[in-house]
C-alpha cells in the first residue's frame, strides 16, 4: 500500500510521526461543516439551533463573540464577563451541546444587563466523536482521497470511513505562532472582589484566529470556569481578537497563583 | 522545497498567503490521530463523581477533544463544564434537590480522564446511579 507522508518545512518524513504535517497511516481531523450564526436573548436567556447536518454525533467546537466587547471572541461552555464582582450579576453564560439533528448553543445572562445580540462560529467534524466508521452518508469530496483501513478511497462516501478528503478543510496548526506561557494572579482584593490578571500574545494576523489553550499541568483545554471546587482554583479563560490572544485568570483565593499554560493558534479563520 | 497545497472550493490562487483560503497546506501541521474509543462510566447510586480513564502512554501531553454523552446529548468537555442537566441528589443539609451535571477532563502524559460530578458536590450524592458514555479523540500532536 502506498503511504503519504509530508514533512514540515525543514524536517523529514523520516521524522516521528507527531511531527509529520500529515501521513496517511493516521486520520486526520476533518472539518465537515463551519460558519457563523446569531442569537439575541429574550428574558436573560437565548436557545439557538444550528442544523448537525450529518446525523450522528460528531465532535464539535464554537466561539462565540462578547457582545459588550466586539473584537473578543471566547471558546464555548464559558463565563465570557470577565466579572471580579462576586455580588454583581453580569454575568454572560454560554453552553452547548450536539444531539444527532442539532447543534444547539444556550445563553443564560445576569439579571444586571439587558438582552444581547451574540454572534458565535461553529466547527462541526465528520469525525464521531470516538472517529468510529459509519455508513448511510454521501459526503465525501475533493481529488485527493485516503480511506480508513479496509475501506476503499474511490469508491467510499462516507466521510466516518476517511482519514482525508481534500473536499473539507483540516485544522492548519502556525507552530511559530504557537508556545507556551505562564500567568500570576495576586490574591483578591478581598472576599467580595476577586483579581483579574492577563497575558496578551500577539498574533497579528489581521483576523480572528482558531486557538486552543490548554493548562499544562493537567492537559485539560480552557475554560475552566464556575465550578470552584474548594473555592481557590483560578477561573482560566481566553479569548481571541484580530491581533492577540489573552489568556485570562481569575483569583478567588487570598494568595496569589500561577498557571502555566500552552496555546496553538491556527491559520483558520473564525471573522 | 516542494509544497503541496489544496485550495478550498471557491478559491482560485494557489500563491496566496492567506492560508485560510487552503483546505491542506504543507506548511501548516494537521491533527494526527493516535487513538480513539467510547465507554459506559457512570457514578453510582450514593456518590458524587464518577470517571473513564484511558491509557494512552504517549509519554507527553497530546491535544485531545473528549465528550461526554448523557440523556441523547454529546457535551464537548473542556476541563470543567456545566452541561445543564440535573439529576435528583441527596444534600447534607438542604435533603433533596436536583443537582446539576459536570463534566471534566485531566491529561497526563500517559492517561486522560473524563470525568462526571455533580454541581452540588462534595455535599450531595446522587439518589440513583447516573449511566453515562465518554468519548475521546486522542491525537499524536503535543500540546
Amino acid at each position: 500500500m502506498a503511504i503519504l507522508k509530508v514533512a514540515k518545512p525543514g524536517g523529514s518524513i523520516d521524522d516521528a510521526e507527531k511531527n509529520l504535517v500529515m501521513t496517511s497511516e493516521r486520520s486526520c481531523m476533518i472539518e465537515f461543516a463551519s460558519g457563523s450564526d446569531s442569537v439575541t436573548t429574550s428574558g436573560g436567556s437565548a436557545t439557538k439551533n444550528i442544523s448537525n447536518q450529518l446525523g450522528y454525533f460528531a465532535d464539535y467546537f464554537i466561539f462565540v463573540r462578547d457582545p459588550d466587547n466586539t473584537d473578543r471572541w471566547f471558546p464555548i461552555n464559558n463565563e465570557i464577563s470577565l466579572n471580579v464582582d462576586v455580588f454583581s450579576d453580569v454575568g454572560k453564560y454560554v453552553e452547548s451541546h450536539l444531539t444527532t439533528s442539532n447543534l444547539v448553543l444556550r445563553i443564560y445572562q445576569g439579571s444586571e444587563i439587558g438582552d444581547k445580540t451574540y454572534n458565535f462560529f461553529y466547527i462541526i467534524h465528520a469525525n464521531r466523536p470516538d472517529n468510529a466508521v459509519g455508513t448511510g452518508n454521501s459526503n465525501v469530496s475533493g481529488k485527493l482521497r485516503i480511506a480508513k483501513d479496509g475501506y476503499n478511497a474511490e469508491t467510499e462516501t462516507d466521510a466516518r470511513n476517511m482519514k482525508f478528503f481534500s473536499g473539507k478543510n483540516v485544522p492548519k496548526v502556525d507552530v511559530n505562532l504557537s508556545g507556551n506561557n505562564s500567568l500570576t494572579v495576586s490574591a483578591r482584593v478581598d472576599e467580595f472582589t476577586y483579581r483579574l490578571g492577563s497575558v496578551a500574545i500577539n498574533h497579528n494576523l489581521g483576523y480572528v484566529p482558531v486557538c486552543y489553550v490548554v493548562d499544562s499541568s493537567n492537559g485539560a483545554m480552557f475554560p475552566a470556569v464556575g465550578i470552584p471546587r474548594d473555592g481557590e482554583d483560578l477561573i482560566l479563560n481566553y479569548y481571541i481578537t484580530s491581533t492577540q490572544l489573552v489568556i485570562t485568570a481569575i483569583n478567588p483565593a487570598d494568595f496569589s497563583q500561577t498557571v502555566n499554560f500552552k496555546y496553538k493558534i491556527l491559520r483558520d479563520k473564525i471573522i | 522545497m516542494s509544497k503541496l497545497k489544496i485550495l478550498k472550493y471557491g478559491e482560485t490562487d494557489i500563491e496566496s498567503t492567506d492560508i485560510w483560503r487552503f483546505a491542506f497546506h504543507s506548511d501548516y501541521p494537521t491533527f494526527k490521530i493516535a487513538t480513539n474509543g467510547n465507554d459506559t462510566f457512570s457514578i453510582a447510586s450514593g456518590n458524587n463523581f464518577g470517571e473513564k480513564v484511558v491509557t494512552h502512554n504517549l509519554g507527553y501531553i497530546p491535544f485531545v477533544f473528549a465528550a461526554v454523552e448523557y440523556n441523547s446529548k454529546l457535551f464537548l468537555v473542556t476541563r470543567y463544564v456545566l452541561s445543564g442537566e440535573t439529576v435528583p441528589a441527596t444534600h447534607d443539609w438542604l435533603g433533596d434537590i436536583d443537582s446539576e451535571l459536570i463534566f471534566e477532563l485531566v491529561i497526563t502524559s500517559t492517561q486522560i480522564k473524563i470525568g462526571a460530578s455533580i454541581f452540588d458536590s462534595p455535599d450531595a450524592t446522587v439518589n440513583n446511579t447516573v449511566n453515562l458514555r465518554a468519548h475521546w479523540i486522542i491525537m499524536l500532536d503535543e500540546f
